[in-house]
């Protein structure tokens, strides 16, 4: 345990055991295997929390070479889709988690830092969506310029949003959020130029100069389905928007988020701008929102109302709920287990949907901060 | 002239369906200061608790026994009476266990709630997925005017809601419960402290609460002939706008906020042209303006945030 | 302590690993191994509908198996879309990377089914719909390997207005129809169906899904002057009854109430009872109670009633059997033209596509709603003058 060569080794020993073990519950396929590699999850996950020699040896190994760790993982999630090349759907699944990824990190902070739970998500994403869909049927304009135009003008209406309702109490603005979400669904289905209930048809893939992101990649000589270019842009987008929320935690507007979700009076005799940081936070939120709209109309070709309802708003919820508040990694993890389970247990069919609920019952039972809670801030 | 009358009524049977649901809203959220989102769903599970007593008196043949009056007004109290027990049983585990923790972890918790009481209703119910025809348990009578129709059915169930609700005014001004239940809603630590079990006070409150939502059930099963495990999503939303637009707290607002929330929808969708597919989107822009520019609702007294 | 802690780790690594390298065939198989796709929604407003279908395609593929003179042994794949796109296409792709699967019977909204056209297509697999009315599906794009048995709406509509406008001879309608995508497809259908024969729109309303209340828009009509004389509604069986049931209560029974194949189904008249007598219907293929299918489903023991789309979920499977059958699973390009090119002979009638994979029949029928029931017009007792329809 002592020599620097061991520990890393035993580090990258013990990432790439757990990185096989999720790869394994993801590409199981024969019932009998899903459910022995959803035990074997569980369980190492259980001992490592318990055993406390365990779980402070991975916490110091982690802290002690961060780096190394980190581009270990990279390089996992980088390969990932060539492990899984004969496999489009998984690669799928994992960009459909990415964007829920974005979806969460968004709503995280705004739950977790300032308290406020916006159920608005499905009409900020639709916001993202939409825009870049319509813009792009249009004007024709390309994916990479529309991508921060949805960010944008979803981040604009969180704006809007946020104005009226900075005087207006925390449950109270839940059901703002709620109203919100229901009003821009029956708007969508009913305004003509939004498609109807139809909506927009004909999105183009993207492209990267002459390369469609419709078309396999060659990859180290491996064809990779085209699933992959998305899961590649979305890896991409969720890595900076956890590095962009990780600076949020950590700087200034952190602790005011922080310090209005404890108490809002405090906050204010504390020369906080309240006001201010409330509508920064539902304009962050709406952007991150925004943006995964855009990546996902661009992914389908194909958008219409019935993906934003308010079911997206409470399961993102969900997903940030179990995965941890405040919690960067905990979301992200929070929402794997949301998007990949579900998918796995496709056997349990008929009560996904109750299973769904349940599980948030149980999650807020046993362990209401979250799987991973907020880590205390370290002040050093 | 015909026309308008027949409006007006319609929209009289929208709004009581807010308003009984609202009226729990509001009693909870009084009491112990929560937001009750599957309490629409308990008002499905009256109508559905409804049909299932009926088919079972039915299948018994106790018709055979007891003149039909008898029979269906056991049907509805014994249905309030369930509604109401599980009403409370749904407090006792979902939300007291949650009684000190953050707001937000109720409010999740009882929209979890409403996901597992709509799925239970649409997997172990036999179809379901599908619409249940709700029994005639009222005479089928009407009186008739020309052409102006009121059926009696409507009128009953109307009426039933009307007397509970003053019933239920009655017992929270006038009696000792009742002023347990005004003292936790102002101050429940003060409340205990003069000697309140709060605990008990606050299941009785959720009896009554639930109870009167399950003559919303009915009311929706009798007026719209049809329920389906899903109304109570919506309906829980309404009422608990209604209950905001009136005054989160304030019983004479939940009223009020039912009938302007019923009129406003009835009223577009039938006289602007067009307008009906917009009638939600006017129901919440009614709600979301309010909680903008009056939070405390029409008729909530103004609280100042005491520092 | 730490050997048994490495030793664990060894243990759980190798275990795991050994999962993932599970062979796909533990048994030896006598006849090679067919799959056939089905989604449908399985959770969600349209379960019943999903589910039934489900139960359908399931009977097709028990009998096929059971039959013993096909070369192929065949296995249904049941995937839930949810009345959802995304998950829809997470299904198709699911199903689409699967090389076992040779073709699949797919979806009832048709949202859902123009965003997975495009799956099946770039993967060049047969999709049959056995729901989904909406035209886009296959002219707009006319994908080789998209089909569709059941009518579209323009071939629906054209033929109730033919009949009640025509026929019956009421001319003035006043429409109601739902948002979603099928409501709309059908007054996108209705109108021009109705301009076209000489009929006339006095009036149109859209209603969002889950309303429960149309007195309003109905006493409006009630009370125009000059009323329509007949109710057009472009929605399906969960508010289609509850419009009958209140245009009744609100003494409107001078006025016809028609619809097309979304009124066809059993909820539509055991919900409405008696109220729904004399209403008039574009209906699917009628299915003899005495038929094989309704003998053998109800046999098979199924918790869900087949629905109205059933039959159809059931032809297809088999329609995608017999092409298999002649000319096998592999080349599924094959498959995909062998499936536009057949014609064939089921419950349904006789099935046939046109230049765009949409069917020419699918059974349409005219129905009329009497007694609780739904009877064939030819059949009925209107037809015979014996009962007559609202307002003659």
């Amino acid at each position: 345990m002592n020599s620097k060569l061991s520990q890393i080794s035993l580090l990258l020993f013990i990432e790439t055991f757990a990185f096989l073990l999720a790869f394994s519950f993801l590409v199981a396929e024969r019932t009998y295997s899903i459910l022995i590699t959803f035990v074997i999850l569980v369980l190492s996950g259980y001992l490592v929390r318990r055993i406390h020699s365990v779980r402070q040896m991975i916490r110091t190994l982690f802290q002690q070479h961060k780096k190394i760790a980190l581009v270990w993982s990279l390089i996992f999630l980088f390969i990932l889709p060539i492990l899984l090349k004969n496999n489009p759907y998984q690669i799928y699944i994992l960009f459909y988690a990415g964007v829920f990824a974005l979806l969460a990190l968004g709503l995280n902070w705004q739950i977790g830092g300032t308290n406020i739970v916006n159920f608005a998500t499905g009409a900020s994403f639709a916001t993202g969506a939409y825009t870049a869909a319509l813009l792009a049927k249009h004007l024709g304009l390309s994916f990479w310029i529309l991508l921060p135009i949805s960010g944008l003008s979803a981040g604009i209406l969180g704006f809007i949003l946020g104005l009226p309702c900075m005087k207006v109490e925390r449950y109270y603005l839940s059901l703002v959020t709620l109203a919100f979400t229901f009003i821009v669904y029956l708007l969508l289905i009913n305004f003509d130029w939004t498609g109807g209930p139809d909506g927009i048809a004909d999105i183009p893939f993207p492209k990267i100069g002459r390369f469609s992101f419709g078309s396999s990649i060659h990859l180290f000589g491996f064809e990779i389905p085209f699933q992959a270019n998305f899961y590649y842009l979305t890896l991409f987008l969720v890595i900076i928007t956890f590095i962009v929320s990780e600076r949020f935690h950590h700087s200034k507007i952190g602790l005011a988020w922080n310090a209005i979700r404890d108490d809002e009076i405090a906050a204010e005799c504390q020369g906080i701008d309240v006001t201010y940081y409330k509508i920064l936070s539902f304009a962050t939120n709406f952007f991150f929102d925004g943006i995964a709209g855009a990546v996902f109309a661009f992914n389908m070709s194909h958008i219409s109302p019935e993906s934003f309802t308010f079911n997206i708003s409470v399961t993102v919820v969900a997903m940030v709920i179990v995965g941890g508040l405040g919690n960067t990694g905990g979301a992200i993890f929070g929402v794997l287990l949301m998007t990949i389970i579900p998918e796995k247990f496709q056997i349990f069919q008929d009560y996904r949907v109750l299973l769904f609920g349940f599980v948030i019952l149980l999650m807020l039972f046993i362990r209401p901060k979250g799987l991973f809670p907020q880590p205390i801030r370290k002040y050093e | 002239m015909i026309y308008l009358i027949e409006q007006i009524y319609i929209a009289l049977m929208l709004s009581s369906n807010y308003i009984l649901i609202a009226v729990g809203f509001t009693l909870f959220f009084g009491a112990i200061n929560i937001v009750h989102f599957s309490h629409g769903d308990v008002a499905m599970i009256g109508s559905f608790i409804g049909i299932i007593l009926y088919t079972l008196a039915d299948l018994s043949g106790i018709h055979r026994y007891l003149p039909p009056m008898i029979v269906n007004s056991c049907i509805v109290v014994l249905t309030l009476g369930l509604v109401g027990i599980l009403g409370t049983f749904f407090e006792r585990t979902v939300i007291k266990p949650f009684r000190f923790s953050p707001m937000l972890i109720t409010l999740v918790a009882t929209v979890a709630l409403g996901i597992v009481i709509r799925e239970f209703v649409r997997l172990f119910y036999p179809q379901g997925s599908n619409p249940q025809l709700f029994p005639k348990i009222f005479p089928q009578t009407a009186f008739q005017f020309g052409k102006l129709i009121f059926l009696h059915e409507h009128l009953i169930i109307l009426g039933i809601g009307i007397l509970l609700i003053a019933a239920m005014f009655l017992f929270i001004n006038h009696t000792r419960i009742g002023l347990a239940i005004r003292a936790i809603s102002q101050d429940i630590e003060a409340a205990s402290l003069m000697g309140i079990n709060f605990d008990i006070v606050i299941a009785i409150t959720f009896l009554i609460g639930s109870i009167l939502a399950g003559v919303a059930g009915i009311l929706t099963g009798v007026y719209f002939n049809v329920v389906k495990f899903d109304i109570g999503l919506m309906a829980g939303i309404k009422g608990f706008s209604a209950a905001v637009v009136g005054g989160l707290g304030n019983f004479y607002g939940a009223i009020l906020g039912g009938l302007l929330l019923g009129f406003a929808e009835s009223f577009v969708s039938a006289f602007i042209p067009g307008g009906s597919p917009y009638k939600d989107v006017c129901a919440f822009t009614i709600v979301i303006f309010f909680l903008i520019f009056r939070p405390s609702g029409i008729v909530g007294e103004i609280k100042y945030k005491k520092v | 302590m730490k050997t048994h802690k490495g030793l664990l780790f060894m243990g759980m690594v190798l275990l795991s690993i050994l999962t993932f390298f599970t062979p796909a065939n533990l048994i030896a198989a006598e006849k090679p191994l067919v799959k056939i796709g089905f989604i449908g929604p399985l959770t969600g407003p349209n379960a019943a509908m999903g589910l039934g279908s489900r139960n359908s395609a399931d009977l097709a593929i028990r009998e096929a198996n059971a039959r013993g003179d096909l070369p192929y042994r065949f296995e249904l794949v049941v995937l839930d879309d949810a009345s959802d796109p995304a998950t829809g296409v997470a299904t198709a792709t699911k199903l689409c990377s699967d090389t076992q699967v040779a073709a699949a019977t797919t979806h009832f909204n048709s949202p859902v089914g123009l965003a997975t056209i495009h799956v099946f297509h770039r993967y060049g697999v047969p999709q049959l719909f056995w729901g989904g009315i909406h035209p886009d599906i296959t002219n707009k794009y006319n994908y080789p390997e998209v089909t569709r048995i059941n009518p579209n709406t323009l071939v629906e509509h054209s033929r109730l207005v033919q009949f009640v406008v025509q026929n019956q001879g009421y001319k003035d309608w006043s429409i109601i129809y739902d948002t979603t995508s099928y409501g709309k497809s059908c007054l996108d259908a209705v109108k021009p169906a109705l301009a076209k024969i000489g009929g006339r729109v006095l009036s149109e309303d859209g209603i969002t899904v889950g309303t429960q209340d149309f007195r309003g828009i109905l006493s409006r009509i009630k009370a125009m002057k000059p009323g329509p004389q007949a109710i057009y509604f472009g929605g399906t069986g969960t508010e289609a009854p509850l419009i009958k049931i209140q245009m009744n209560q609100l003494g409107m029974r001078d006025l016809l109430y028609a619809g097309v194949t979304g009124f066809d189904s059993e909820t539509f008249n055991k919900t409405a009872g008696e109220e729904a007598e004399g209403t008039m219907i574009v209906g699917k293929a009628q299915i003899d109670e005495n038929s094989h299918f309704v003998k053998a489903y109800k046999g098979a023991g199924y918790k869900e009633y087949y629905e109205a789309t059933g039959p159809y979920a059931y032809e297809a499977v088999n329609m995608i059997i017999e092409a298999i059958k002649k000319v096998g699973p592999k080349d599924k390009a094959l498959l995909a033209k062998t499936i536009r090119g057949l014609e064939y002979k089921g419950i349904l009638g006789t099935t046939k596509f046109d230049e765009f994979g949409q069917t020419l029949s699918g059974g349409l029928t005219y129905k009329v709603s009497q007694g609780g029931k739904w009877v064939i017009w030819e059949t009925s007792d209107y037809s015979t003058g014996k009962r007559k329809l609202p307002g003659k």
